[in-house]
């Protein structure tokens, strides 16, 4: 899949600077403008400054973690349609579950797989 | 090492003034010749008449040769200065590669230019080059942090990379300055342990400045990597034996966190192979020391050579003992054997100094040098002169004598026999075989290269693998002091949701570099707090050690990918683990044939169809079968059904959405819904849509009212 994207803004939030990186490093070769917060609510307070037009997120974090992230995004009228991809290394279905029923569009599992992240991103922006 | 000679250049471009200069001395050359001839006649006069020669001949000869004494030494600085090139030649070549290597590694680096007005001989300005670019090319891919690291550390995100050169006193220095993060010594101490280049014993004495030695040594960091990472092929090892040739050396400045500085001091007089010696007989043979090793000459009578069993023979200089050996033992030869008084000649380098026995000192003289070629690499010497009388002399390579005279054996060549021992260098080697302690720095002694995460290849093929791995590090450490204040406390929520999260992430960065199996055993381990944590598990001081001894697993999991091979977890580890595992359910699924079986509808579902179809809306049945590259089945089918809801309202599905859930799917899916589009909108919408992102590969409209 060739994927070229341009003037969307993208939000990371991982509490691992690492990910933030490697991600990051990803979402800007796809064309999207990116900014990172180290937590779900540091995440939160960026999206209401600034509205991104996708929200990546890890789960396990400090202070406020992905899932209570997709909860508050998708109980705000104003942030109900902002897409969500939850990454995470829980593979289990259990996780995956919990992250669609509180309100993730997707997930990808980690290690990241840079073509399945592609395609997330596709689907969401051009399938949404 | 001729593929290097055939590189560099062999034209110049000369400046006028110094072939005014030459043409000038020429001149004076043919006035000299013709004062030779006019002498030379007189001379022959004189002893034609059986005379002998009077005062004014004298004066002539002495006159000759004086000029000529003049006029080599004018030609010998003359031929130098021409030889001069402006550095900034060099430096210049850096300016386009320092912009597509920092590029290509995704840095942001301004070069700064200093001295780059600075003379230095051509050979050198050329030589230096390769070990720059290969000093360059360190600091941008292992040096210099990625811009928003930079920032994060609260550092300018452009980075600054400065070339220098100046000349104090003879001597060229070059310099590559950083503001990167700098060495750490402990990391080169601990890889240098890792690779058996020094015991952990003798690694904790070594000063940080010992430890840095170690990038200078041969094969200190792996080759894969280098050619990888850099495609260079050469390691800070050639680096430093690129600035040795050139008579030089190499010193570190680095500062954790601030960058490092790298500093070549190459003298100036190598440039030329015209050297200062002086020339000794040691037996038959004719060898020269180069002047700038000789510290002093002496002769001592017998009595004053003390003999002890540790040290040999010694000799007292200047108040303090120095090794004496036989010169011609020291080569390998018969030794000379003189019993009632020694001559003695004193040299150093910056390894040491040893005192030579040698049958007679000769004369100083200026040589004309020419190296030996590798082919005939003989220990100790460097090269081959004609010296004075059309002898054939050797020059002696004394910083290689020190080397060897203190028992560090180069490539194999075996220690020259009964060569006294040096204070310093204890006999290690004598055990046979131990790895030579890094204390007896020497040459031989080089080491490394760039930063210790860098290594094998097994593992993925992510850009940021040593930042993965450097905080993989912090995790650990952070994780063991967890689990031991859990040991105390072992009911506090707060601490086990901690540890867990840190087990998770570590469980994600072992992933990322590529360690999966890893991975996978920290993942059993993260269960096991996963269960403590919803409290369905007490923290026993047996799940202590078993997090303890996971922790360790970890924290090998660095030298492991050094050693290119898996880390190994205990069988009695995996055994305890195992006994913590949640006891999985097993299911018991029924294959659910999708063609066959019909929507479960409720009443509820039933009366909304019915609204749905009166406020015009079309209802579809819609078959699909899909077939997921990446994720689970379960859940691009639940992605799907997500999706349709957009367009339209989902009355049943089959499999059921609980079975969904409970994965009991089979890439097969029946769905009733309404929507307002119509059929070929709907098939529209699952072409561009469904087929496109969601893995989709067959459909079929089934029944429409």
């Amino acid at each position: 899949m060739n994927v070229k994207i341009s003037g969307k803004k993208a939000l990371v939030v991982d509490d691992y600077h690492s990910m933030r990186v490697t991600l990051k490093e990803r979402l800007v070769k796809l064309g999207f403008e990116v900014t990172e917060a180290e937590n779900g609510l540091e995440g939160l307070e960026k999206i209401r400054e600034d509205i991104p037009d996708m929200v990546f997120t890890d789960i396990v974090m400090p202070v406020m973690d992905g899932l209570e992230l997709c909860q508050e995004i998708k109980n705000d009228q104003a942030l109900v349609n902002l897409p969500v991809v939850v990454l995470s290394t829980h593979a289990d279905a259990s996780y995956i579950l919990k992250a669609l029923r509180n309100g993730a569009d997707d997930y990808v599992p980690k290690p990241i797989d840079f073509k399945l992240l592609e395609k997330v991103v596709m689907r969401l922006i051009d399938g949404g | 090492m001729a593929d290097k000679e055939a590189g560099v250049i062999d034209r110049m471009l000369v400046r006028i003034k110094h072939l005014d200069r030459l043409l000038n001395l020429v001149g004076e050359v043919i006035i000299i010749s013709n004062n030779i001839s006019t002498t030379n006649r007189r001379i022959q006069a004189f002893y034609d008449r059986g005379q002998p020669l009077d005062k004014t001949s004298l004066d002539m000869i002495k006159t000759a040769e004086e000029s000529s004494n003049r006029i080599s030494s004018d030609l010998h600085s003359l031929v130098m200065d021409i030889r001069m090139v402006e550095i900034s030649g060099t430096f210049n070549r850096f300016r386009r590669a320092v912009r597509d290597m920092a590029r290509d590694a995704g840095k942001d680096v301004e070069l700064e230019m200093l001295g780059g007005d600075t003379f230095v001989d051509k050979t050198i300005a050329e030589k230096l080059y390769d070990p720059l670019n290969h000093q360059v090319r360190n600091a941008i891919d292992h040096g210099i942090e990625d811009p928003l690291e930079r920032q994060r550390l609260g550092k300018p995100a452009k980075a600054k990379l400065t070339l220098k050169a100046s000349m104090r006193e003879n001597n060229i220095y070059i310099q590559v300055k950083d503001d990167g993060r700098g060495i750490d010594a402990d990391k080169l101490l601990i890889h240098a342990e890792n690779k058996g280049l020094v015991d952990k014993s003798a690694g904790e004495k070594l000063s940080d400045e010992e430890k840095l030695n170690f990038i200078f040594h041969p094969g200190f960091s792996t080759k894969a990597t280098a050619s990888k990472l850099s495609g260079r092929g050469v390691g800070m090892d050639v680096v430093k034996s690129n600035i040795e040739e050139l008579g030089g050396s190499i010193s570190i400045d680095t500062r954790l966190g601030e960058g490092s500085a790298f500093t070549y001091t190459i003298p100036q007089v190598t440039a030329i192979n015209i050297l200062d010696c002086l020339t000794v007989r040691a037996g038959s043979n004719l060898l020269a020391v180069p002047i700038l090793n000789v510290v002093s000459t002496l002769r001592v009578s017998s009595d004053k050579v003390h003999s002890t069993f540790e040290e040999g023979r010694t000799i007292s200089y200047l108040g303090s003992l120095v090794t004496l050996y036989d010169l011609n033992e020291l080569l390998g030869e018969t030794p000379i054997n003189e019993e009632e008084s020694r001559t003695i000649v004193i040299v150093d380098d910056k390894n040491g100094k040893i005192a030579l026995n040698v049958s007679e000192l000769l004369a100083p003289e200026k040589l004309v040098y020419s190296p030996l070629s590798d082919i005939f690499d003989v220990q100790g010497i460097s090269g081959v002169t004609t010296m004075s009388g059309n002898r054939m002399g050797l020059i002696l390579d004394i910083h290689e004598l020190i080397g060897r005279s203190k028992g560090i054996v180069k490539d194999g060549h075996e220690q020259a026999p009964g060569a006294g021992e040096v204070v310093e260098a204890p006999d290690e080697e004598d055990a046979g075989g131990e790895p030579l302690s890094a204390k007896k720095e020497s040459e031989n002694d080089r080491p490394l290269v760039e930063t210790v995460a860098l290594s094998s290849d097994i593992g993925s093929d992510i850009g940021h693998r040593d930042e993965f791995l450097m905080e993989l590090e912090e995790m650990v450490n952070n994780v063991g002091e967890e689990v031991l204040s859990l040991e105390n406390n072992p009911g506090d929520t707060e601490l086990i949701n901690k540890t867990f999260r840190n087990f998770h992430s570590i469980k994600g960065n072992l992933m990322m570099v590529g360690l999966n199996e890893l991975g996978s055993f920290v993942h059993e381990i993260e269960a096991i707090l996963d269960q403590a944590r919803s409290g369905d598990l007490e923290i026993t001081s047996e799940i202590t050690d078993i997090l303890l001894d996971a922790t360790d697993v970890i924290k090998d999991a660095k030298k492991s990918i050094v050693k290119g091979k898996p880390p190994e977890i205990s069988k009695s580890l995996l055994k305890s683990v195992a006994k913590f595992q949640e006891q999985k359910e097993v299911k018991t699924v029924e294959v659910i044939d999708v063609h066959q079986r019909t929507f479960h509808l409720g009443s509820l579902e039933r009366f909304n169809l019915m609204a749905h179809r009166h406020t015009g809306h079309s209802v579809y049945q819609l078959f699909l079968c899909f077939k997921p590259e990446f994720q689970h089945t379960f859940l691009v089918a639940l992605l799907i059904l997500k999706r349709i809801s957009k367009i339209g309202n989902i009355f049943g599905t089959v499999p059921s959405i609980e079975e969904i859930e409970n994965q009991n799917i089979e890439r097969q899916l029946k769905i009733m819904f309404s929507s307002q589009l119509d059929k070929k909108g709907l098939e529209k919408f699952i072409e561009d849509v469904l087929v496109k992102y969601y893995d989709v590969t067959e459909f079929e409209i089934l029944k429409t009212f």
